[in-house]
């Protein structure tokens, strides 16, 4: 292992993982990887290598931003050790939402125990990409020793170079730093923003109503949910596309033969008049009671030297007469077909006219008709803390919807999740630790003086449970805390409106506390019912006081989070809520 | 939302004609939708699909939307 000038090596500090203007430490608060500097032996025999201990977040991680050339190969490397027996670890490049997992051992073949890992990539455009030596997808905290991290052109790691620290400057900030990237120790986090730049994660699965295909929806550039794609997604439920559903099969005054060759095209489907007023398609195609609009698009070629020279559809309604010019084939789109009947026909027409002679020949190809008002519904709010409590509902009526007739639903220019008071929820696996929780909801209710659950958490093994929501408290609308065990244990006195909210609740076995944008409520008890059931959102437990508007986001903690609850000013704020405030905009 | 009201053997019964006839392709969804008991226990609710109408012997009634006191107030 060579020590030289670094000219090789693009990284900086290879032997410093302590310094933080070159390895940036994520989470950052109390939750932020350790880092003991020339607290180990190093693969040379002296005591340069570093322990790193990662906390159990699966996106902890030291960061380090090089500047690359575009579509190039390069190769990172690092001397990694177990402190005892093995341990996992990941090599990351961040930007390029790739990683992969390296076991380190006690028994490495590189000298004092070390073994040398490598992970080559290819860059996409020039400009930073930022690497990470990154905590394994189990969560779980554990300490790795690193010594001699590298960066080189080409697809092997080469001889190992020293790279000194930067001198002076700051730390460059992140492309994008979510929430998780700032708060460690979270437990369950659902959101329609990023929860961290480290990992490669989807917001939400979503099922559209057109044809029940489902699909995951991730994440753009800049943290949002990516709503191109789930629109994109959602609109494009094929009714019928004669590539999967075949040939068209009614006909009407006049014949069908298959499998034609016209045109430079085979397997054409080609019609022809028998009669004046001549018809094809295809018969009960639209559902009964269907109010969905629809897209039309078909290949249509006519021969020279006929009479006919155009389509229109005649059902599901009659559309504008579709000029073809002879001898080529043309693509037809009829859009806005609004499914008022269960049929779909087409006409032939003579410059607009379906009074045609018999014998007149229409050859059609690629017929595929697209719902454009399909609901996209929520099957899954993924946890994208990497605890695995994954919020679902495989029931379709109970899904809520985050595209609504084939519009996204936003609140306050941003995505959200459209609850429709009846009986729409997600379960989530049950935590152990209630009622020590801290949860903050971003959500905007569309109903007052109404008994309405946002929140139902609950102890997996006992009746514990905390249940946020609201309802018509003495004379007012207020939202209200009540603990299944017995006692309504935060009654918050904040009377409430239809407004979008950050609604934060603290809760430990001795004290509960409400906050509605940043604003303490009051603590009152009363006597209550024991109630059990599960953890859900939008639902009491048991499927019951269904909430009714939208939600954004939901973030919970096992744990009391009041000395890091921070505060909200306007467009901004401090700790958790200052957070989640510069984000939603709320206040 | 509507609703077909009658028995509980008669909405599980329609809950498992749109199942049928959804055959439901994804991972996740699997089901139409829940029955809903009445508060007094006498009858049960199950969403009505717009598309998908109970067989031609059931007895089950039609509803545009469930009335209150499927819904009882209840103080939070």
């Amino acid at each position: 292992m060579g020590s030289g000038g670094g000219l090789g090596n693009l990284l900086k500090a290879s032997e410093e993982f302590q310094q933080t203007r070159d390895w940036v430490r994520y989470p950052t608060n109390s939750q932020t990887p350790t880092v003991n500097d020339d607290s180990r032996p190093d693969p040379n025999g002296g005591t340069t290598a570093d322990q790193v201990g990662f906390t159990a977040n699966t996106s902890a991680r030291l960061q380090q931003t090089v500047t690359l050339s575009a579509s190039t190969e390069y190769t990172f490397s690092v001397y990694a050790r177990a402190v005892s027996g093995t341990v996992d670890f990941r090599m990351r490049n961040v930007t390029l939402k790739d990683a992969e997992v390296k076991t380190a051992t006690t028994t490495g073949p590189d000298g004092g125990g070390f073994t040398r890992f490598t992970y080559t990539f290819t860059t996409t455009t020039a400009g930073p990409y930022e690497l990470a030596l990154q905590n394994d997808t189990n969560a779980t905290a554990k300490d790795v020793i690193f010594w001699g991290a590298m960066l080189n052109q080409g697809g092997t790691a080469l001889d190992y170079e020293y790279a000194a620290p930067t001198t002076g400057g700051s730390a460059p900030a992140p492309a994008y730093a979510g929430f998780g990237d700032a708060f460690g120790g979270v437990t369950a986090y659902y959101s329609l923003r990023q929860f961290t730049e480290a990992e490669t994660l989807n917001a939400i699965r979503v099922r559209r109503s057109s044809d029940d295909t489902e699909q995951d929806i991730g994440f753009d550039a800049n943290g949002d949910l990516d709503t191109t794609a789930l629109l994109a997604f959602v609109n494009s439920g094929k009714l019928w596309d004669t590539a999967t559903d075949g040939n068209l099969t009614y006909v009407n005054r006049s014949s069908v033969e298959n499998n034609q060759s016209v045109g430079g095209r085979t397997g054409v489907q080609k019609f022809t008049s028998t009669d004046t007023n001549a018809f094809f398609g295809q018969t009960n195609l639209f559902p009964t009671g269907d109010t969905n609009d629809y897209t039309i698009e078909l290949d249509v070629y006519i021969p020279t030297g006929q009479d006919v020279n155009g389509v229109r559809t005649t059902q599901p309604f009659t559309s504008s007469a579709q000029t073809i010019t002879q001898g080529e084939w043309t693509t037809i789109t009829i859009t806005g077909v609004n499914s008022s009947n269960v049929n779909f026909i087409l006409n032939m027409l003579d410059d607009g006219s379906n009074a045609i002679s018999a014998g007149q020949v229409v050859y059609v190809d690629t017929v595929t008709i697209t719902q454009t008002t399909a609901d996209g519904a929520v099957t899954t709010w993924y946890d994208q803390s990497g605890n695995g409590n994954d919020a679902t509902n495989s029931t379709e009526s109970e899904q809520p919807l985050v595209v609504s007739a084939g519009t996204l639903v936003e609140e306050n220019s941003k995505a959200a999740v459209d609850f429709d008071g009846v009986d729409d929820n997600f379960d989530i696996s049950n935590f152990t630790s209630v009622p020590t929780i801290s949860q903050f909801n971003v959500l905007k209710p569309s109903a007052t003086n109404v008994d309405e659950t946002f929140t139902s958490i609950q102890n997996a093994t006992t009746t514990d449970g905390i249940f946020l929501g609201q309802g018509n408290l003495g004379t007012e609308a207020k939202f209200g805390l009540r603990n299944y065990q017995g006692a309504d244990i935060a009654d918050s006195g904040i009377a409430m409106t239809l407004q979008q909210y950050l609604l934060a609740a603290i809760t430990t076995s001795t004290t509960a506390q409400i906050y509605a944008n940043g604003v303490a409520g009051a603590i009152s008890a009363k006597a209550r019912g024991s109630v059990s059931g599960d953890t859900q959102i939008g639902a009491n437990g048991d499927d019951g006081h269904s909430f009714s508007g939208k939600f954004q986001e939901l973030i919970i903690f096992d744990s009391d989070q009041s000395a890091n609850r921070g505060t909200v000013t306007t467009g901004g704020g401090t700790g958790i809520e200052g957070n989640i405030n510069t984000y939603f905009d709320i206040v | 939302m509507s609703w077909y009201i009658g028995t509980r053997e008669e909405v599980e019964q329609y809950n498992e004609k749109v199942n049928e006839a959804k055959a439901y392709k994804g991972s996740i969804t699997s089901n139409w939708a829940n029955p809903r008991q009445h508060p007094d226990g006498s009858k049960w609710a199950i969403a009505a699909n717009n598309s998908i109408e109970p067989q031609e012997d059931s007895n089950l009634i039609f509803e545009v939307q469930l009335s209150d006191d499927w819904t009882p107030e209840v103080e939070l």
